[in-house]
Parts: structure tokens; sequence; C-alpha cells
């Protein structure tokens, strides 16, 4: 045969019909036509099951479920309501035998974690053990803070920055007194305010000897 | 002659069980089925998640790319899910904790006794404020990407010839940042990791939705590629090509002997990166 695809005679003449060549098919295509079939056996499995009556009511959930997941977003109840429909049995109720095989499918998963255990070659053992050494000393080791980590490089003339936080307390007051304070926080003396607040309650905790060593004791 | 191929329709997805293993290695006992033929491997949706090609590339020139591609040298230190281990904070030399997690000290230690190395050629991907850019390997090494061209052309031809939607995709995307296309293919990036058994992960800076194209190099027994949601593997030889999809959780399994493996691969965030 020539390069061009047409058949030659012993003369290296060609003859007058050119050899035929069939498109191959690409595994898009064998996916394309695997789900076809499969639709299509699945669809038959259904009939079949619908035919046994209602005992294979889970089994038949399942297929359903199957057949859910080969369509297209949108497509389900567009083609329950073609193929299956006119069989007798409703929308509502094949929902109801899809979400019975689904519980029944879900109690056998939780089993699944059993399948997988650890590895346990060599490398695979030795990775693990460094990972929870390296875990372990994580744990133990002090944090490097910000501020130690920059007063590092600073010079020692720099007063250390303190870092501040958000103090809420839960004080009862009545409707009068909590529109007085809202007022107060709102205007312009709020800076003062906030610092004679704070000096007060750092009085009272002096004067009960509360200190932070004694927290939590 | 077009091959034969054993179709493979999965059935049961074991996707819950298989969330959890992520970090950690792969073992015998979570495949059912290995794979050492032609195989199209179909999800229960119909989809793709790998197609075995078996012998499609020339042993003979997969022994001289082997015998250059093995002299790849940087630490798998910056994939810590892929070394099977979990990223933790470093310990200082002053004993203190660090700041920022890394992989741990002794898990890297283990690698480099291993002999694990990796290398990048082409693109990286565009991560936060960083654009995609070229891996240093690529300035450094262009031996590498010559000595490579032939079969990287001829997985990407494979990979046209066997799906086509797929490379259509990839090579639309690829096309939009001609900068980091790697010749006329439909990949950006080819990853060459030495030795490297990796823990269950999948590859987060790939493009979405695109497939990657693998093949094994060297003198080695073992490293299936495992893919534990479907509970299947693949035996790859050197001169056998599988294109799989990397956001599937996959890892290997122990290997002995030496192995280098290409991954070709589009990159994410290569065009438009930044643009509003």
């Amino acid at each position: 045969m020539s390069q061009t695809g047409i058949a030659l005679d012993a003369h290296g003449e060609s003859k007058a019909k050119a050899t035929r060549r069939f498109p191959r098919r690409n595994a898009e295509d064998v996916a394309f036509y695997r789900t076809a079939y499969r639709i299509a056996a699945l669809e038959a499995e259904a009939f079949d099951r619908i035919a046994r009556g209602h005992e294979a009511n889970v089994e038949l959930g399942r297929v359903f479920n199957q057949i859910k997941a080969l369509l297209r977003h949108g497509e389900w109840k567009p083609y329950f309501a073609k193929k299956f429909a006119p069989r007798g049995i409703p929308l509502r109720t094949a929902t109801a035998y899809m979400g019975l095989a689904r519980e029944a499918d879900e109690r056998t998963k939780k089993a699944d974690s059993a399948l997988f255990p650890p590895a346990t070659d060599p490398q695979a053992v030795a990775i693990r053990e460094a990972t929870e050494k390296q875990r372990r000393d994580v744990a133990k080791a002090k944090p490097e803070s910000t501020y130690e980590a920059s007063a590092s490089t600073e010079s020692k003339d720099e007063k250390p920055r303190t870092s501040l936080c958000m103090c809420r307390l839960q004080i009862r007051v009545t409707e009068k007194q909590r529109a007085h304070i809202s007022a107060l926080w709102r205007s312009e003396h709020r800076a003062l305010a906030d610092t004679q607040v704070i000096d007060l309650l750092t009085t009272l905790c002096s004067k009960y000897e509360i200190s932070a060593s004694s927290e939590g004791e | 002659m077009t091959p034969t191929f054993y179709t493979e329709q999965l059935e049961v997805d074991f996707k819950k069980a298989a969330a959890k293993l992520e970090k950690q290695f792969a073992a015998p006992t979570h495949v059912d089925k290995t794979f050492d033929r032609n195989t199209i491997v179909i999800t229960p949706s119909g989809s793709i998640v790998a197609v075995f090609l078996k012998d499609v590339l020339d042993p003979e020139h997969c022994k001289r790319v082997y015998k250059v591609c093995k002299t790849v040298d940087d630490p798998v230190e910056k994939r810590p899910a892929a070394t099977g281990s979990a990223s933790l904070p470093r310990i200082k030399k002053n004993g203190r904790r660090g700041n920022y997690n890394v992989t741990p000290q002794s898990v890297t230690k283990i690698q480099k006794r291993d002999n694990v190395r990796q290398g990048l050629l082409g693109a990286i991907a565009g991560t936060g404020k960083r654009p995609p850019r070229q891996s240093g390997l690529t300035e450094q090494r262009p031996d590498l990407l010559v000595v490579l061209r032939p079969l990287v052309e001829e997985a990407d031809r494979l990979f046209k010839k066997y799906l086509p939607t797929y490379y259509a995709y990839q090579r639309a995307e690829v096309k939009k940042a001609l900068e980091f296309r790697q010749w006329h293919t439909a990949f950006s990036s080819l990853y060459i990791p030495k030795n490297f058994r990796t823990g269950y992960h999948q590859d987060s800076d790939n493009l979405r939705g695109a497939l990657s194209v693998l093949f094994p190099l060297g003198y080695f027994t073992g490293a299936e590629l495992v893919l534990p949601r479907w509970r299947r593997a693949f035996a790859l030889e050197p001169g056998d090509l599988l294109i799989f999809d990397p956001q599937e959780l996959h890892g290997n399994l122990p290997i002995e002997g030496e192995r280098v493996s290409v991954v070709c691969y589009c990159a994410r965030n290569l065009s438009g990166y930044g643009k509003k």
C-alpha cells in the first residue's frame, strides 16, 4: 500500500478503489460509549427490579443512584419522567428508595477506614516516627515571641513595645448609667476616662491583693 | 497498530476514607487491583481517572534521558505533604519554636540519606503576590531540556491521540502564556523527582481540570502509583506512560533501586496573573 492509502497492484499501479480507513476510537470515545452502555445496562437492571416488586427497593435505589451519577446536572428528573415514571414509579418513591440505598451504603462505608491501615515498610515507619518526634519537640519548645525576637536586634535605648489587648468587664448598670457611659465613650474625654478607669481598676487590684500569679488558683 | 485497551469501570468510591489518608504512605493493602497493561480507568460518573499506556516510549531513549535526569539535585523539603510528613514549626538553634511551618528537619535528613532529590523545569505557578516565573533549574540546566524534548513531545502526541478533549483544553490554557510553553506541547512544566517515594498528596500547582502525564526512568522495582480513592495502582516501568488526574489523591509504594520520573503538566495561574 502506498503512503497515501491507495492500494497498489503487483506492477505498482494503483487500483481504482482506495482503501477505507476507519476512525480509531480514542480514550474519550471509549469512555463515552462505555457510559452509554452502562446506562443501558442499568436501565435493564432497574426494569428487572421493578418487575420483581418491592422486595428489592434498596437495590433499585442503588441502581437509580448510579444512573443519576452518570447523567449530567439537571438531567435526572426529565430522564426519570421519560424512562421510569411510565412504569408506575413516582419520582418521590424513587427518591425514597435512593435515600434507603444511601443509608445502607453509608453503614458499610463506615468500616472503610479499616481498609487503609498505615504502611509498615521501614521508610514509612522512619518518617512517621521522625514526624511524631518533631511534633513532641514542637510541643515542648517555647514560642519565639515577636517582642523577644525584635529586642535582640533593637538598640537598648528604645522603649520596649507592650502589646495591648481588649478587656471586657461585665458590670450590671441601669439603662440611664449605660447611656451616660456610652455618651462619655463617644466624647473627646474618652482617652482620659479610659486611663482613669484602668488606674482605678489597678488600685482595686492592689487593694484586694490580686496579682497575675494568683490567677487560676 | 492500535493497541488493545482494557477498560476498568470503577464502581466503589472510597472518597471519605481516602480523604483522611493525606500525608500518609501508601501500603500494598490499600490496593485491590494493580494494572500492568493498557488500561482506561473510568469512574462511576463516567469521567476518566487515568489512561495507562504500556511500552510506548523508546527504551534506548529512556536510558539516555535517565542518565541525564538522575543528576537533578534539589532537596524536596518544600513538599511536606508529598514527603509523607506534617508541616510543623521549625525548632531553632536556641531551642525555641519558629514562626513558620516547614518539613521536619529529621524527615529531611532521612530523605537526604535515601538520595531523594527533585528538579523542576519550566514554569512555577503564581501564588499569592508572586507571579508565575521560570524555575531556576530551567536557566541552570538547558541540557536537561534538550535531552528531554523528544520524550516529552512523544508524550504530548500520545496525550493528544488518546485524550483529545482534555488535550485541547490544556493546550488552549498554555497557549495563553506562550513564554512558559514547552516547545509546541500542552505542557508548561516538567517535574523530575528522583527516588521520591511520595506520601498521599494532590498536586496543588496544576491547572484545575487538566491531566498530568508521567513516565518513569531508571532501574527499579516497586514504586507503583496508588489511587487510594479507587483502591487501584499502576505498575509503571521505563517505557510506560500514565496520563492521570493529579487532583486525585495519589502516592507511591516503596521503591527498590534508582528511579527518576518525569511529570509533564500545565501549571495554574500562568496567564492574566494579578489582573482583574
